[in-house]
């Protein structure tokens, strides 16, 4: 038993990494150097638009549950969250595909009312609960006061449907999406890099979610009952003592989910039309690395040209979220250590 | 006001406002999923609509109502032998008459998919049988076709074998919506009912059964329509010998990591580097396994094997085994990482109580340690297994195809054939809800296989979090 | 403290064991030799040396990470399992050397039973608390086990209480009854020598008494060595005591005269509780 496991890992490790051994021949063609270029520069783009979705919702939602949350609607809430992830990637390449995309079409302008009312709504909301809660009576265990959100988020969704049309009839001739294309003067695809950034995002918010609940969870009771102690408000514990402390517990989810979305294939391989271009319009297509090996390796020849390419995107792929996540796992540990010491 | 926003309570309700999000995104795809994937089961009303042609012309059109959005309505017209096309958009407006007439029958066909018509009798040996119950007539015949009843007098039909179609059990004459009658064979139809006439409970009845169906049965002769049994128990069998692989390896490793290797740098940084690996995505181990296993090992097993330029190749393409293998693989960081965690959750106080009466660090471990980390180590495993039930990414590379002729498992030895090419539920997702070339006819399959997939990944997950909880409790603190 | 005083106080330690040499020939259980503990680069321990008699209590006292703890664990090796712990010197163990090569750990903790700081029953049953021991032992029949399971709680009282629960979780007891248990667990074995590692410092007053009382019922049968925190549990309940401080002893003896004039200065400001201004 001594070392099995060890040599194990390590020859696990090298397995891993053993295409690298393959006979790397001189030089890559013009052609292979585009396909990797626009690769990476697409995968880059798909993942960073849906951080830019994921991030704020993921982040928001573990601070609520972490802080605010009781412990017996936290038991149940994270783990529904974390199912998220559990959803197979190939279902929400179908959705997109199926559903999303040609929503997304004709709704582009109900996304961006969302994005500008329901945070207002939200506020205007807690304002109105923390201001004439007491008379309101609400019907609801404070416990469970944040299902409120939830008919306002629904709400909303709904003002920004009605809203959809008129608006867009309004200030956009009619269709927004093609008044903001027309307006940057380029061709479209209904399966862009807009789609693919919210499916994306769908699948990296449970990663950081998780990640991120864990460390804002495990910052010492002490320290938040001494902000508490002090006077402060339970929000500006959380902004001023909660969130620094775990700071780079948030980072590393951060991180761990850019990974993730840097690798994800299926989604992309369904999401969005494949184009080997290098722009960050998000009417745009795009080619990913991930997607690109999906459907060229199976079909090339063993040791040939576009196998060789292939294989090398591959590794760029390991690499990258191999570090990626081992910087990601080395932050994480510093956090807990000091934890213990605090 | 001011002073308000500065208490910071309303951002309270924005972070609220995020939980709420994210949940109702998750219920929504599940609903989509859900309704796209269930609402082909449901026997829907068939409409008979008159509809204007923008020359000024009509015609009658057949068909189940898919959507209906801005004056346009998708209309099911089935019938694709016929009219080519299985789905068709029309304009509301121009629809003069509507009924839906009771005697309109739907008929599930071997191939073709749906037919849509009227029936006008039943005929064998090219004469029309005069009976007054033509419905009751077809439906005797149908069961006799699937070898439930075998009443019906059998000396008037002893027809001229088909081929495989099997001995000829007549024909029904059928109407359609252009007025023409058209003959299908009683053999080359699954299954008939009549929707109109149907009551709620009738309709239910028949949802379920054509959804077990669904899972029970192999896909039809063309590709399109049919069960997904063989990509389910492809599926099963997948997940099964890749846990086989997995178990032992992954927690022994775990185990190795935690209980005996010394604490230094060096198993630090192995546990950093398995954490890593489990981030490592699932496409990259797809090309490690067509890389080293198909082309590597089981290119070399055919030459050790078979002797050199063996075509086809047996273990030199991909199969079953490794998938499973690369699947497994892939599970591995997930499983050490589970297992190392719910090993350190063990108070240090139940290992120094068992070694201080004596027992070694393999007592220890067996008696008390596994045990009690076992519920959690079995966690883990359920997570990895849920997680590899749903990576479709690597078997696009590894041996899955569109449709398998034999099942990996049968009764001929060796019983469980390794090299064989198989069906997988994730894969018929993606194949039928993107690759297809009849894209308007596999959707609904495709959607049906992803709520199936979800169904069991979150069956799972749930039995997951319940071992989870039951854990939880019983730890006491 | 100088270097000189040192000296004299650790020549005076063991002059004081050779005097007693004679007189208690064949009646030492534990012997340490020049034990020293490293925790890494720490030194936990600096060349310790003293004797243990059978059947009696010895109470090890002392500030704070003075080492006595560490030293209880020598006694059965239980530091082995720290990862960068290293020993130089000796423990001889009712005549055996503990620290030889190729030496019998478990057989080792099996002669040398210990109860810890917090009570760690096993999430078992009752039961199966006291007969895990036993089982690692060999193939017991099932009658044989029963039996050896009640007199073992019998021992320490606890048996009246939980007979009729023997099935239930060792978790449901109280602290003082958990306590109680991990002492039965430990003499089920039928040990010599009994280590309790601050046995009563997580107990309230009540579950404490018990456990003295048990503990002078116990010294007919085993030498006990205990550490503890509480001085006034020290001079009730022990024969000898001995005072560590910042890994070295500074005085061992008899209780009463330890108590009554301790030869040290040191010791006295500990026991007299000045020790706050000692440090000072």
């Amino acid at each position: 038993m001594a070392f099995t496991a060890f040599a194990l890992m390590l020859v696990y490790l090298l397995w891993v990494v053993s295409p690298l051994l393959l006979p790397a021949g001189n030089r890559l063609t013009a052609e292979a150097v585009l396909t990797l270029r626009a690769g990476i520069y697409g995968t880059m783009k798909a993942a960073s638009f849906s951080l830019i979705f994921a991030v704020p919702l993921a982040l928001m939602a573990a601070i609520y549950s972490a802080c605010f949350m009781a412990p017996r609607v936290r038991c149940v809430v994270k783990p529904v969250i974390e199912m998220m992830a559990a959803v197979p990637t190939v279902v929400l390449g179908l959705v997109a595909v199926a559903c999303f995309a040609p929503w997304l079409e004709r709704h582009l302008l109900v996304v961006v009312l969302m994005v500008l009312l329901a945070p207002a709504a939200l506020i205007g909301w807690g304002w109105i609960s923390h201001r004439y809660g007491d008379r309101l009576n609400l019907p609801v265990s404070t416990s469970l006061e944040w299902l409120y959100a939830l008919p306002v988020v629904a709400g909303i969704f709904l003002v920004s449907t009605w809203l959809n049309e008129p608006v867009q009839a309004l200030l956009f001739d009619g269709d927004m999406g093609q008044w903001l294309i027309t307006l940057m003067g380029t061709n479209a695809q209904q399966r862009n890099g807009l789609v693919v950034g919210f499916v994306l995002g769908f699948a990296t918010i449970p990663v950081i979610f998780s990640i991120a609940e864990d460390a804002l969870h495990a910052v010492p009771k002490s320290l938040s009952n001494g902000s508490l102690a002090l006077g402060a408000t339970p929000w500006q514990t959380v902004t001023k003592v909660i969130l620094p402390t775990a700071g780079s517990g948030l980072v590393s989810a951060v991180m761990i989910g850019f990974g993730r979305a840097v690798g994800e294939t299926m989604i992309v391989l369904m999401a969005v039309a494949r184009m080997p271009i290098m722009d960050w319009n998000p009417f745009q297509g795009l080619q990913t690395l991930a997607a690109e090996i999906a459907l060229g390796l199976g079909g090339s020849e063993a040791g040939g040209e576009l196998y060789r390419t292939l294989v090398l995107a591959a590794l760029l792929l390991f690499a990258f979220t191999f570090v990626t996540n081992a910087v990601a796992e080395v932050f994480r540990e510093r956090l807990r250590e000091k934890y213990l010491a605090l | 006001m001011k002073n308000r926003l500065k208490s910071g309570t309303p951002w309270i309700w924005l972070n609220a406002g995020a939980v709420a999000v994210c949940i109702s995104l998750l219920l929504v795809l599940i609903a989509v999923t859900a309704v796209r994937g269930l609402a082909q089961f449901w026997p829907a009303q068939v409409h008979e609509m008159l509809y204007q042609l923008p020359d000024g012309g009509a015609v009658t059109v057949v068909g189940q109502i898919l959507a209906e959005e801005r004056g346009r309505i998708l209309l099911r017209t089935g019938n694709r032998a016929t009219s080519g096309s299985e789905l068709m958009w029309i304009l509301e407006p121009r629809v003069l008459q509507h009924t839906t007439p009771l005697s309109m029958a739907v008929f599930g066909r071997k191939e073709g998919g749906v037919f849509f018509g009227k029936i006008i009798g039943v005929k064998t040996s090219g004469d029309l049988i005069r009976t007054r119950d033509v419905w009751g007539e077809l439906q005797a015949r149908l069961r006799w076709v699937q070898g439930v009843d075998p009443q019906i007098d059998q000396g008037v039909d002893q027809g001229v074998d088909q081929g495989d179609q099997g001995p000829d059990r007549g024909s029904v004459l059928v109407l359609v919506a252009d007025g023409t009658e058209i003959e299908l064979p009683i053999n080359s139809i699954l299954d008939a009912w009549q929707p109109n006439r149907m009551h709620y409970s009738q309709r239910l009845v028949h949802f379920f059964g054509q959804f077990w169906s669904f899972i029970i049965d192999g896909p039809h002769v063309d590709g399109v329509g049919g069960g997904v049994y063989p990509a389910i128990f492809g599926t099963v069998v997948m997940v099964l010998l890749m846990t086989v692989f997995l178990m032992p390896v992954g927690v022994a490793a775990g185990i190795y990591l935690r209980e005996y290797a010394h604490q230094g740098w060096l198993a630090r940084t192995a546990r950093v580097a398995v954490r890593s690996l489990a981030g490592v995505p699932s496409i990259v181990y797809g090309v490690f396994g067509l890389g080293f296993f198909v082309y590597t090992l089981g290119g070399g097993l055919d030459r050790l094997v078979l002797g050199s330029g063996t075509f086809p190749p047996v273990f030199g393409t991909g199969g079953l085994l490794w998938a499973s293998l690369t699947l497994a693989l892939l599970s591995l960081p997930v499983v050490i990482v589970a297992t190392e965690e719910s090993l350190s959750l063990i108070p240090r106080g139940i290992r120094e109580g068992s070694f201080a009466l004596g027992a070694t660090q393999w007592e220890t471990l067996r008696h008390m340690v596994l045990p009690i980390a076992g519920p959690g180590i079995l966690t883990g495993l359920i997570l990895a297994v849920a997680r590899a039930a749903g990576a479709v990414a690597p078997l696009v590379l590894l041996g899955v195809v569109q449709s398998a002729a034999l099942l990996p498992f049968d009764g001929t030895a060796p019983f469980l054939h390794l090299e064989r090419k198989f069906m997988h539920l994730g894969f018929h997702v993606y194949d039928a809800g993107f690759l297809s070339l009849n894209i308007d006819a596999t959707r609904a399959p495709a959607f049906a296989s992803a709520i199936l997939l979800v169904a069991v990944i979150f069956s799972l997950n749930f039995a997951a979090i319940r071992l989870r909880g039951s854990l939880r409790f019983k730890s006491g603190d | 403290m100088s270097e000189g005083q040192q000296l004299k106080l650790l020549g005076s330690v063991s002059s004081g064991s050779s005097a007693g040499e004679t007189a208690l020939q064949g009646n030492v259980a534990v012997s340490v030799e020049s034990l020293s503990l490293y925790y890494g680069q720490s030194c936990a321990l600096k060349n310790i040396n003293l004797e243990l008699e059978r059947r009696r209590v010895a109470a090890f006292v002392g500030p704070s990470g003075c080492g006595k703890s560490a030293l209880l664990r020598c006694f059965n090796r239980l530091n082995d399992l720290i990862d960068d712990c290293r020993i130089e010197g000796d423990v001889v163990i009712e005549g055996e050397s503990i620290y030889g090569s190729g030496f019998d750990i478990p057989s080792l903790r099996r002669r040398v039973g210990m109860v810890f700081q917090k009570p760690n029953p096993f999430p078992r049953s009752i039961y199966e608390n006291v007969a895990y021991g036993l089982r690692l032992q060999g193939n017991l029949k099932r009658s044989e086990l029963d039996e050896q399971v009640e007199s073992a709680l019998c021992a320490t009282g606890l048996w009246d209480e939980v007979k009729h629960r023997l099935k239930d979780s060792a978790l449901a007891l109280s602290g003082g009854q958990q306590q109680r248990l991990i002492i039965a667990r430990a003499i089920a074995v039928e040990p010599q020598i009994l280590l309790l590692d601050e046995p009563c410092s997580a107990l309230d007053p009540t579950a404490t008494l018990k456990i003295e009382e048990l503990i002078y019922k116990l010294k007919d049968w085993y030498t006990i060595v205990m550490v503890t925190h509480n001085l006034r549990q020290a001079a009730r309940m022990s024969d000898t005591t001995a005072f560590f401080y910042q890994g070295e002893l500074v005085e061992i003896g008899d209780t009463a005269q330890i108590f009554r004039e301790p030869g040290n200065k040191l010791t006295e400001a500990y026991i007299t509780d000045r020790y706050g201004h000692f440090k000072a």
